[in-house]
């Protein structure tokens, strides 16, 4: 049993353990972070003597693992958060509503890794093996950009801070959200409610009818929680909800409550960042 | 110039999906379905690409049970010209669909396939990289932005830290992420219109696709269950927990 | 948050009806009130509704709920700090058919009748209002300022937290499983939560109700339907106050939301969804997009809408809605139960009808009685026949498909029909019978002379029966008619205590020698008229008592739920037992006496007498009385005889000319006689008194009764109405009820029935006039937006003195 390892940089330390979890030897193949899939794809399908090809569920193991497997008529498996056995694996479907345990039928394992689901191992010792990679006549990196800094688009923010009908106004809304999305690096969002009022465009109501949003955190200052809002980001990792009124549903879902009056908490917070 | 997309009918994204007590799958039975979010994003492209006079034709492929049918019709409604209906009943795998575009992009002989990146459902994300991967094609995923130009398919990839450009002889795929485009809401008249438009259907035998899963389904369980909320007593308590919780940049 | 071992009052279901409901026990009663719902409030139905907001409705009473709801939703910021969403936008509604604008000149007459400023606008105005509109087919446009929209969820949200407000506990999470039930009565609501003993459970389980109820025995015959809608984009040069439409010839509504539109319609092929079980769990589940059946209104929305060629769907809902065989929704006190009451079956008006819906059954429920007629949303009007939930589908959504046709005047359903025959069903169709149904019953309407299609040609001037109804009119008047009225609901009430209960019960005296009828009401505690029916006495500890066919549920539910505790009384439902013929007529005693060796004389057998009467080897029971005012009887013949009975009739009554006759007839005939018909002229609203039936009161005995007290304190206060009967001069006014009284050019009542009197030849109608002197001015009738000079009356228009009746 040989396990070779797609290593682009810190994530592959997670996949490693992940790796060793299916017992025998790890090698590790260290490819540069976004390298092109086609070649080393190519390649790596053309190695022989491994049972299973293991990555971190990184936009580079994402890339290249789907295409080695089908060049080896394998069905990959994305994702893993548990390692079952050797051929047995825990991973998330349905946005991580449901866990599903899968067993590969496959003679050669191709799975990509959760890297947050395991620790860490560091890669010294582990045997390394090198294959060419880079541009080919199928595709050619015209530049690498990092990423933009401009302000961060609602659906895809790591934070957002949305704003209900308890503003009052579009300048109360602006006056209290905007500085406290800026010192967070926020997008903002708001409540059906809010953009019928004229607080906020259209294209920032969050729930059912507009964006749904699963940001790392999500604050919701005064928005009860109509069930068609918490519809669009109950996905998120951690809710803070801000309301004056104890019992609005919103606290239901929220990982931490605050009942006040958001036109002295919003400040406060914004100067407590 | 003619350009494929594949659309998928998963489980609207709405719809919060419950696992049956006995962990032998999701209970979908009363599921509202709808087109795969990345796929509606890959359709959208494929009519912009046309509106723009850079594509010709756009035929919409779809695999799965009868009911695929509105999803096609939608992704007609949107803009694509002729649909593909593969039908088939139960599980699909990314591997499987690769195969069956594959062998319809033999016969279709697309200039460009647009996919979305992954199926809110399986959450594979791998079935346009194996479509390029049969097809022996460039591959790019994440897109973020698409032009074409001279054969030439110039992508901006979401990738981690970053954007990466590519560019690719044409024929690639290209996968969809969520900042390509914003899916155009569909004008009433085209829903009509959609209902005329050509849609043949086929089955994976007929292709010469095996579809039997390599996969095995040993079980589904609920996720571990979100922790109980709290009530945080000031400001400076709130800032506190978030700091512990690491979501504070 | 667990359940409490005790509460006063369980409410189940926390959608906007529910919600409100808690918030008046609350509020206005005090009440200790538990709410549960089973997923989180607002799931279910409410949260996916649109939100229009109208308050006309065909019933006053109805009316003056959703009007409450809107005074309701108005104010409720004001006492909870959350928003309702109210917008008071205005209704407009479009007529682009000649039909549809006779329809709107009749609605606009009873929104005045009603109290409501409807008014009627061309198409210019239209155009002006709503400038997206394309507006060259209107005829007009009604338009009624006060209408509006409102936020399903957040008045809901608000209700709960009014409720809480005043005390009561709303749990969410918590799903009702069953009931611990000592006989009739629930003493325990089982939940996933643990057992919460009680005193009154209120169903407001939306599409639940039916699932909840049959767990307690009791039938909620409602039918979730498939119910789409679509959101639009922002639509350019779309006002953010643009009142609602609803455009019912193109079948569609629509509804500013975002800058965008709602809108959605009722298509003639709805899709039902599951007559069993709704499954679980489904809260806040919608179905799929359907295109294909939503295209019909697509079309007709662009037709009406031009701009909507270019904007997008945002969203389609696609979400159950909970409908009934008859449009109208469903509360009240279940009969099955002593102690459940129900609010269910909005048919899409749950947010119009939630805030007043929910303070009347609250006042139900505490009371024990209405607060006011709801007869036509009273659960009671349905029976055993709606335990078929296949029936029901059938008829609801033939009632959800007709939600937008043109309502003609004497409509009958076509589904579901023939469900209940008379033994005679047959002998009647071979003469041309035109049926009609009520609730289950097939009855004969008129008929169809020889020639002459046997079919209802609706029209909203003069119909195709006018002629031949006409005829029957006079051969009951001249002659002699048969009518088959074995539909009518009977109950015997036996044992030792039958005549003490009943003299509670009644306001008229029922102890009266064995073999005399009783004409009588039955009243509520305000002196409202509850029930208007006939009391046989067959023997000291027996009574036969008859009622109209659509009170079966309802009256034998108040004479049951009125039986003092303890007394030894047994009510016996006996309708399917015997067959009814009414034999009417100035030639009815030639008739009777042909085929009967019983003496029939005026001596003999005198008017207000039960006697035993032998026909074709048969022994009946004939009552004489009359519904028509001519000289006649009731035959009750034990069923299997009734088609023999007919026969023999029919036979004897050949000389004579004696024909079938039907109920379109009989209408007409009572009208002229003045003969009041419950549900109408005479509700809980009307004490007898203002109906002018003091008469049959028995306040001068010192027999206590239900209602007693509150005619004593009414005895010599002046009138706040009274009923009277109007003529119209003109003769080819078409009266159907509901058209505003004129006095001096004042509103002062409306029309409770209306129709014509073919003796007479003039149209008729019956309603209350609210004038301390209604016997002195001028008098007018608004017909169909249309004011026609009329005569007052305060005696029946014909034979007022009962010469004939007791001929």
């Amino acid at each position: 049993m040989t396990t070779l390892l797609i290593a682009d940089g810190e994530p592959a330390a997670h996949a490693l353990t992940a790796a060793l979890q299916l017992g025998g030897e790890v090698h590790v193949l260290e490819v540069a972070s976004n390298a092109l899939a086609e070649r080393l794809a190519d390649a790596i399908a053309k190695l022989e003597g491994y049972d299973a090809i293991v990555a971190a569920a990184t936009s580079t193991g994402k890339n290249l693992l789907p295409r080695v497997a089908a060049l080896l008529d394998v069905m990959q498996i994305s994702d893993i958060i548990e390692v079952v056995s050797p051929d047995t694996f825990k991973r998330p479907i349905y946005a991580g509503n449901a866990i599903e345990t899968v067993q590969s039928t496959d003679s050669i394992r191709i799975v990509t890794v959760r890297a947050s689901a395991f620790a860490a191992t560091p890669l010294d010792g582990v045997k390394r093996i090198d294959l060419g990679g880079g541009n080919s006549e199928l595709s050619r990196i015209v530049s690498d950009e990092p990423r933009p800094n401009d302000r961060p688009e609602l659906g895809s923010a790591g934070i957002v801070v949305s704003g209900g009908r308890a503003f009052g106004s579009k300048e109360q809304f602006d006056a209290l959200l905007v500085p406290l999305a800026k010192k967070l690096n926020a997008a903002i969002g708001a409540s059906r409610a809010a953009v019928d009022a004229g607080y906020a465009a259209n294209d920032l109501q969050v729930g059912q009818t507009g964006k749904i949003v699963a940001p790392d955190l999500y604050i919701a200052a005064g928005i009860s929680g109509a069930i068609q809002h918490l519809a669009g980001m109950r996905a998120s990792k951690i809710i803070v909800a801000i309301n004056s009124d104890p019992v609005a549903p919103i606290f239901a879902l929220a990982d931490y409550g605050l009942v006040g009056d958001i036109f002295t908490l919003l400040p406060e917070l914004t100067a407590a960042l | 110039m003619k350009i494929l997309v594949a659309v998928k009918r998963v489980v609207d994204a709405n719809f919060r999906v419950r696992v049956k007590p006995d962990g032998s799958g999701v209970d979908v039975d009363n599921a509202k379905m709808a087109m795969n979010p990345f796929d509606e994003i890959a359709v959208e492209e494929a009519i912009r690409l046309k509106e723009a006079g850079a594509a010709t034709e756009i035929v919409v492929v779809s695999i799965g049970p009868a009911k695929a049918e509105d999803t096609l019709r939608q992704a007609l409604a949107m803009g694509c010209d002729r649909g593909i209906l593969v039908l088939h009943e139960g599980k699909t795998e990314p591997l499987g669909v690769a195969k069956i575009l594959a062998a319809i992009a033999k016969t279709e002989a697309p200039d460009l396939m647009i996919l979305g990146k992954q199926a809110i459902d399986d959450d594979a994300n791998q079935t346009g990289q194996m479509l390029a991967a049969l097809l022996g094609r460039g591959q790019a995923t994440f897109a973020s932005r698409l032009t074409l130009a001279d054969g030439m398919a110039t992508v901006t990839r979401e990738v981690d830290g970053g954007a990466q450009t590519l560019d690719l002889p044409l024929p690639a795929v290209v996968t969809a992420d969520l900042r390509l485009n914003t899916p155009r809401f569909v004008s009433l008249p085209n829903i009509i219109k959609a209902r005329a438009k050509p849609l043949a259907k086929t089955s994976a035998a007929e292709l010469g696709v095996d579809l039997a899963p390599r996969l095995r389904t040993l079980r589904i369980e609920e996720p571990p269950s979100r922790p109980a909320g709290i009530i945080v007593a000031s400001v400076a308590e709130l800032v506190a927990r978030l700091r512990e919780a690491a979501v504070l940049p | 948050m667990s359940v409490p071992a005790h509460a006063q009052v369980v409410v189940i279901g926390g959608g906007i009806v529910g919600c409100s409901t808690a918030y008046h026990l609350a509020k206005l009663h005090k009440a200790n009130v538990v709410l549960l719902e089973q997923g989180k409030l607002t799931s279910g139905s409410t949260w996916h509704a649109a939100g229009l907001v109208g308050q006309l409705r065909s019933s006053a009473s109805i009316t003056q709920v959703l009007k409450r709801s809107v005074e309701l939703y108005k104010t409720l910021e004001a006492e909870t700090g959350l928003a309702t969403g109210w917008k008071m936008t205005g209704c407009l509604r479009l007529a682009s058919t000649p039909d549809r604008w006779t329809e709107f000149k009749r609605l606009a007459t009873t929104a005045r009748s009603f109290g409501m400023d409807m008014e009627l606008i061309s198409p210019a105005e239209v155009k002006t209002m709503w400038p997206l509109l394309a507006t060259g087919d209107l005829i007009g446009a009604s338009w009624l300022p006060t209408d509006g929209q409102a936020s399903p969820s957040d008045i809901a949200q608000s209700l709960a937290r009014g409720a809480r407000m005043h005390g009561a506990s709303l749990i969410e999470g918590v799903r009702v499983t069953g009931f611990e039930m000592e006989g009739r009565r629930i003493v325990r609501v089982l939940t996933t939560d643990g057992p919460i003993a009680c005193d009154t459970v209120i169903n407001c389980g939306g599409q639940w109700a039916r699932e909840i109820g049959a767990m307690a025995g009791i039938n909620v015959p409602l039918q979730p339907v498939k119910h789409q809608y679509i959101v639009t984009e922002k639509v350019p040069g779309l006002s953010a106050d643009a009142p609602t439409i609803r455009d019912p010839d193109r079948r569609t509504y629509f509804k500013e939301e975002v800058g965008g539109l709602v809108m959605g319609g009722y298509e003639p092929d709805p899709i039902a969804w599951t007559t069993g079980d709704i499954p679980r769990p489904f809260e806040f589940q919608l179905f799929d997009d359907d295109w294909e059946h939503f295209e019909q209104h697509l079309t007709e929305a662009i037709a009406r809408v031009p701009a909507l060629e270019t904007v997008g769907v945002r969203q389609m809902i696609n979400g159950p809605e909970s409908f009934t065989p008859d449009g109208n929704f469903i509360l009240g006190a279940a009969p099955e139960c002593a102690n459940m009451y129900v609010g269910a079956g909005f048919n899409a008006f749950g947010i119009a009808a939630a805030g007043g819906a929910g303070w009347a059954l609250a006042e139900w429920a505490m009371r024990g009685e209405a607060p006011l007629d709801l007869w036509v949303v009273d659960i009671r009007r349905f029976s055993s026949l709606h335990r078929d939930r296949d029936w029901v589908k059938e008829r609801t959504l033939e009632a959800y498909g007709k939600h937008y046709t043109v309502a003609f005047p004497h409509e009958e359903y076509e589904s579901g029909r023939n469900r209940i025959v008379s033994p005679l069903y047959d002998r009647l169709k071979v003469r041309g019978a035109v049926f009609g149904s009520k609730l289950g019953w097939e009855r004969p309407n008129w008929f169809a002379p020889p020639g002459t299609e046997a079919r209802d040609a609706y029209t909203m001037g003069r119909q195709n029966w006018f002629g031949p109804v006409g005829d029957e009119h006079r051969l009951v008047r001249e002659k002699v008619g048969l009518f088959d009225q074995s539909s009518f609901a009977k109950y015997e009430v036996s044992g030792p205590d039958a005549v003490a209960a009943l003299s509670w019960i009644a306001a008229n005296t029922v102890d009266k020698p064995v073999g005399r009828l009783t004409y009588t009401q039955m009243l509520n505690s305000r002196g409202g008229i509850e029930c208007d029916l006939t009391v046989a006495r067959l023997a000291e500890d027996r009574f036969y008592v008859v009622t109209g066919t659509g009170f079966r549920t309802h009256d034998q539910a108040w004479i049951a739920d009125h039986i003092p505790a303890g007394a030894d009384v047994t009510l016996r439902d006996v309708t399917e037992d015997f067959g009814t013929l009414v034999l009417m007529g100035p030639r009815a005693r030639d008739v009777l006496a042909a085929v009967t060796t019983t003496d029939v004389s005026n001596a003999a057998f005198p008017f207000g007498h039960v006697r035993i009467v032998s026909i074709a080897g048969c022994d009946l029971r004939a009552l004489r009385v009359t519904y028509v005012g001519e000289l006649g009887w009731e035959l009750h013949i034990p069923l299997a005889a009734t088609g023999d009975v007919f026969d023999a009739l029919m036979l004897a009554g050949e000389p004579f000319g004696l024909r079938p006759v039907g109920y379109r007839a009989l209408e007409s005939l009572r009208l002229e006689k003045g003969y009041r018909a419950w549900g109408s002229d005479i509700t809980p609203n009307d004490t007898p008194f203002e109906a002018g039936l003091g008469w049959a009161v028995k306040l001068k005995s010192n027999t206590p009764f239900v209602g007693r007290d509150a005619l004593v304190a009414l005895q010599g206060a002046p009138l706040r109405k009274r009923l009277a009967t109007f003529t119209t001069e003109r003769e080819d006014v078409v009266l159907l009820g509901r058209e505003t009284i004129l006095r001096n050019g004042e509103a002062v009542g409306y029309l409770t029935s209306g129709g014509y009197g073919y003796t007479i030849g003039k149209p008729i109608g019956l309603g209350y006039v609210r004038h301390p002197e209604p016997e002195t001015g001028r008098y007018e009738l608004v017909v169909a937006s249309e004011t026609v000079a009329a005569t007052i009356g305060f005696e029946p228009l014909y034979d007022p003195h009962n010469f004939k009746v007791k001929a």
